[in-house]
This record gives C-alpha cells, structure tokens and sequence, in this order.
C-alpha cells in the first residue's frame, strides 16, 4: 500500500465531502494558525524591545507622579493628571550633583490645533528642557535645539519631530517660520532627524517646545508630566534610583517608602512590562492552539470513523485481495495523516498571511515591527499536524482493520 | 491435490446459540478443474467458499491447500494466501468507483511487491484480453454490468491465482453478457486456470466439468457434467 494512493484517496475524500471536510480541517487550521503565531510573535516581540532599548537607551530612568505598589503601574500610566512632580523636583535632583546621574530632562505634554498660514491641524506637543536631545540619544537634523535660556524664559521656539515637519511644511525649509500653537506665534528653531517610532514616544510626529513655554503659555499648568535621567552606566542604574528616591521623599516630606507620591523606574523595567503582555497573548493564544487542536484532532476522528463506515465494502474488497490488517490500518493512518497534513499547510499559510499583516499594520503605525516566520514555527505545524493525525487516526483505522472481510464485502 | 477437504465444519456461535452451517463435506479438487458448488440460499454454499478462499476459519475436520495445513495459518498469512494464491470474483463486481478501471484491476499488486511498471503492464495486458483496452481510465461507474464483470475478471487474474473463485458472478447481468462472462471463464479453463463457481442456478452452474450439490451444509451429490448438460447449460445463457 503506498502512501501516494492513501493521499490521494483523502484528497477525494476531500473534494467530493466539501463542506464536510472543511469544517472538520477548521480545528486543526486554527490551531496550527495559532501555534504559528504564537510562535513568530514571540521573536518580532524581541526585536520590536530591543530596538527600543537601542533607541532610547537602556540606561534610563523614569519618575512619574503617583504611588505605585510592587503590582500595578502608577495611576499616572493610566491617564489620570497628578500634580505631585513639579520642575522644582527636576532642579533639585540635579543639584545633588549625584555622580551617576548624567543628565536629566523633563516633560509635559498636550496638544493642540497648530495653525500655518491658514492651515489648521491637530498635533502633539511636549514641552521639555534643553537637555532632552542627550537624553533621549536625538540629534538635530537642520538648526538647533532649544538653550536653558529658552527653556527657562518662556521662549516662543519650537523644534519638529522629522514626520510632522514634512507633513506641516511639506518641502518648503521650515528653519525660521513661524507657526501657531493655539492662540500664540511660535519660530521654527530645528529639525530632528527621523528616529522611527518606539513605544515609549513617537518623537517623529510631535512638535517640542521650552517647557515654561508649555506650562505657562500653553496649558497653564505649573507641574510637570514626567522626568527621564540617564545614569552613566547600566550598573549604576539602582544606586541611582536610591539616590532619586531619597531627594524626591526629602523635598516632598515623606517619610514612609508607602507614602511616595512619585515612581521611579528603569527602561529596563517598564520594557519588562511590555515581555509580561506579550507573554500573556502567547499563553492565550497558546491555549487556543491547544483546544483547537484538540477538538480539530476529535473531529478528525469522527470523520475518519464516518469514512471507514462508508468504506466498508472497500475495506471487506481489500482484504479480499489480500491486504492485511497492518495494511489497512497503515492506509486509514496515512488518510488521517494526510488530512490534517493539509490542515496544518492552510493553517501555516494563513498564520503566515496573517503575520504578514500584522507587521504592515505595526509598521503602518510606524512601529519597529520585524516580519518574522520562524521556520521553527512551520516545521512545529507541520509536525504537530500530522502527529494530530496519527494520534486521533488510530481509532478509526484499527477499526478498520478489525472488519471481518465477508461482512464487510456484503455491507451495503 | 490443490484443496483436499476432509469432513469440514464450520459452526457460528451467536449469544450461545451454536448453528451448524457446514456438517462436514468431504472433496478434493485437482488442478485446472472447473468446479461448481451449488445449492440454494442457506445451504452452506457461500461458507465453504469463504473458507475455500481463505476469507474464514474453519471449525472441524482438515483443509489442505497444496498440501499445507490452512487451519494452521494465522491471520497474516490468510491474507499472503489470498493475495497470492486466489482471485476473486462478485456478483456485485465489488470494483472502486474512485479509482479508473486499470487501478482497479491493479489493485490486488498493491499489497505485492510488484513494481509499478509491471503493474500496469499486466493490468494493461488483462484487460486487452476481457476486451476493455479501450476504457482503461473509465470510471467503472460508467461501464455496463457485463464490462464491469470482465473489469473484475482481469482483476482476478493479476495476481496469477491457482483457484479462481466465482460468487453468482452473473448474478446481476443480464443473459447475454452472463453468457459472456461464463464463456470468459471456460476460456480461462481451457488455458488451465482452477475455478471454483458458486451458484444457485442450475443452469449457470453446469458450465462447469463438475458439480457439487450442497444443501443443509451436506453434500447431496458431486458429480461430473456430461458434454450434453454442458452444451445445453451454454445453450440458456445465450
């Protein structure tokens, strides 16, 4: 009995019970779907944090306003304004002069409708310090960044991220126009060079202004949104945080670590987050593999058990003529195989599919996003697929070999 | 002797109830003898050629097979038996209406190790002989009654089988293409195949040199054909 003739035999199953056999493939498709996802999301995943550590660096700190225990995010992540943190904070941190801390740069941010000539849009600002280009590793396409004078003096100076410079001004060099963030006249002082985008902050689509500007002129607020400060070197990442924690506690008289009214942590950390969803979607979507594969793998089994029954007098013909049980436990076998085989290709060409839009979605919304089809992924399928076959084939197919031939061959 | 059969039974048990279907029959059959078993339904006939084809066990007395023991094989070497040593033919042609008529007639050297270039050639050669050179990819379902059963003929024979076995094979044909299976497998014992025919009609079963009457699972009578029961027995089937 070759095994070319028993695939072919289910591929006629296949064709001639459409319907039938689609629903039944539907269980192992998903499954092996889901395994292929499961399985090349995870190093996108990778990729898509390590190029955010390579962008801002993995030796930053953050503070945000609001407590936070050891199990849940501040509130401050949630969107929820907390005014605890003030500039002041910001001021006072760096003149601790702490020997780790190299530079430190602070943030408000909003948006609002920004007017060019008579062209009205809706964009993002941030208002920030003089530092943030060496904090955040950004450099300076055309023109310059703001000083700490302007940063300090309400200055009316705005820097365009890359994308939106293009989209405001289109080819015309902005350097030196003048543009209106609300109700106030703003001079174009610089370009920055494209970064790509990252989790933590689209810098090619947001307008940056001085951060008295921003607080005064534009949102009339006097605290600010969050700091990022770069620590000299990884390792002295915790010394520093002790060092952040104890002036913030000394400025804002708490004495209790419980009462912290401000959170202080790593890149390293909040990327950390991000494995811990991910990981999460993996487990899910691992667990939908799973009971896909599992009901596909029963479904199989009805089918097959369908088949032999409608093939009775086939299989009393076969013995007959001389198959024996092994041979025709070995055909039924390689049918089942053959058809969740099949299952298990759609699945992997439709994970693949799916992957693919997935990375032109991410990269749509300018995302580092690496298309990967990990072919640990498509070998993975096509075994798990055929192993489904076997494991929920044999049933059936010893059924089928245990058919008394002259029954059989008188079945109708 | 092919198949020496000494006081053969053959009981099914069924919930505790044990019917005897065969009470034991006594027949040898010698090489290239055209042998009918006849007899009506329920007289045993079907399951002493189930046994004779190796499809069933029997339950008392011997079967010799060339001289080996059948009652001594295991279920694997039934099937090397049937695979190697019988053909088979059906009132119902039993031929697989997925696969074309030349896969068909292959069938049987699928579970051989013959190779596949030899397959289709003494596939292809069979069926030139029953006449159906012309339909080798046909689907049977599109042949006639007549074209099947010389489709299932050329089957029996890819396997060069001793013993032919014929169940009612004009069963469900009509006259004239019944006459022309019969003739089919009084050609093919002319050429010096064994056939064992199983049949309930008289007329069908004298197309055999000798019949074996089978009724309540004894033999009634085993006795030669005469050329004049012959030639008439030809005479109805045309």
């Amino acid at each position: 009995m070759n095994i070319l003739e028993s695939v072919k035999n289910s591929g006629h199953m296949i064709i001639r019970n459409k319907m039938r056999s689609f629903l039944t493939m539907l269980g192992i498709i998903i499954g092996i779907t889901a395994v292929m996802i499961v399985l090349s999301v995870g190093e996108s995943v990778q990729g898509l944090i390590l190029n955010e550590v390579k962008s801002i660096g993995s030796n930053l700190v953050g503070v945000l306003p609001g407590h936070s225990d050891e199990n849940s995010p501040p509130s401050a992540a949630f969107g929820v304004v907390i005014t605890s943190l003030k500039y002041e904070d910001g001021e006072a941190i760096l003149k601790g002069n702490n020997p780790y801390i190299e530079s430190l740069a602070m943030y408000v941010s909003g948006s609002d409708i920004v007017t060019i000539e008579d062209n009205k849009v809706s964009a993002a600002f941030y208002g920030t310090t003089a530092s943030y280009p060496d904090v955040q590793n950004s450099s300076i396409e055309e023109g310059r960044f703001f000083t700490k004078e302007e940063e300090v003096g309400n200055a009316r100076v705005v820097v365009l991220g890359n994308q939106i410079a293009k989209d405001l001004f289109g080819d015309q060099n902005p350097i030196g126009m003048k543009m209106k963030i609300k109700k106030s006249s703003f001079t174009v002082i610089g370009i920055f060079k494209k970064k790509g985008g990252s989790l933590v902050q689209n810098e090619d689509g947001n307008l940056f202004v001085p951060i008295s500007t921003a607080q005064n002129i534009l949102l009339g607020i006097n605290h600010i949104s969050f700091m990022r400060i770069k620590i000299d070197k990884t390792e002295n990442i915790d010394g520093a945080i002790e060092y952040i924690k104890d002036t913030l506690r000394d400025r804002h008289d708490i004495a209790d670590a419980k009462e912290d009214d401000f959170f202080v942590n790593s890149t390293a950390q909040a990327l950390e987050t991000i494995s811990v969803i991910t990981d999460a979607l993996r487990f899910f979507l691992a667990a939908i593999a799973a009971i896909s594969l599992i009901v596909g793998g029963f479904g199989i089994m009805n089918i097959m058990l369908a088949t032999v029954q409608e093939r009775t007098k086939e299989i009393g013909l076969r013995k007959a003529i001389g198959a024996k049980n092994a041979d025709i436990t070995r055909q039924f076998l390689v049918e089942a195989m053959a058809i969740t085989f099949i299952s298990g290709l759609i699945g992997i060409i439709i994970g693949s599919l799916l992957l693919v839009l997935i990375s032109v979605i991410i990269n749509a919304m300018n995302y580092h996003w690496d298309l990967i089809i990990s072919p640990l992924s498509i070998i993975l399928g096509c075994i798990v697929s055929i192993g489904i076959g076997l494991i929920f084939g044999i049933a059936p197919a010893r059924k089928a070999s245990l058919l008394n031939p002259i029954e059989a061959l008188r079945h109708e | 002797m092919l198949i020496s059969v000494k006081n053969l039974q053959k009981d099914f048990v069924n919930d505790d109830v044990v019917t005897s279907v065969l009470k034991g029959v006594t027949f040898d059959i010698k090489k290239g003898e055209f042998v009918s078993i006849m007899g009506p339904s329920g007289s045993g006939k079907s399951t002493l050629m189930h046994i004779l084809s190796f499809l069933d066990k029997l339950t008392g007395g011997t079967y010799n097979f060339e001289d080996r023991d059948v009652s001594q094989l295991n279920d694997d070497e039934l099937a090397e038996m049937r695979s190697k040593k019988v053909g088979f033919i059906f009132q119902s042609f039993n031929l697989l209406n997925r696969s074309s008529v030349l896969e068909n007639v292959m069938l049987p050297l699928v579970y051989t190790d013959t190779s596949a270039e030899e397959r289709v050639k003494k596939a292809k050669d069979l069926l030139e002989k029953v006449g159906l050179s012309h339909r080798l990819q046909y689907s049977p379902g599109k042949l006639s009654g007549g074209e099947k059963q010389r489709v299932a003929i050329a089957r029996a024979l890819i396997n060069d089988p001793e013993v032919i076995f014929a169940d009612e094979p004009t069963g469900n044909l009509d006259s004239k293409s019944g006459a022309q299976v019969m003739k089919i497998l009084q050609d093919l014992n002319d050429q010096g195949h064994t056939i064992i025919l199983v049949t309930h009609e008289k007329s069908t079963a004298e197309h055999a040199e000798r019949i074996i009457r089978i009724k309540d699972g004894v033999i009634l009578e085993d006795a030669k054909v005469s050329q004049r029961q012959r030639a008439s027995g030809e005479m109805l089937n045309k």
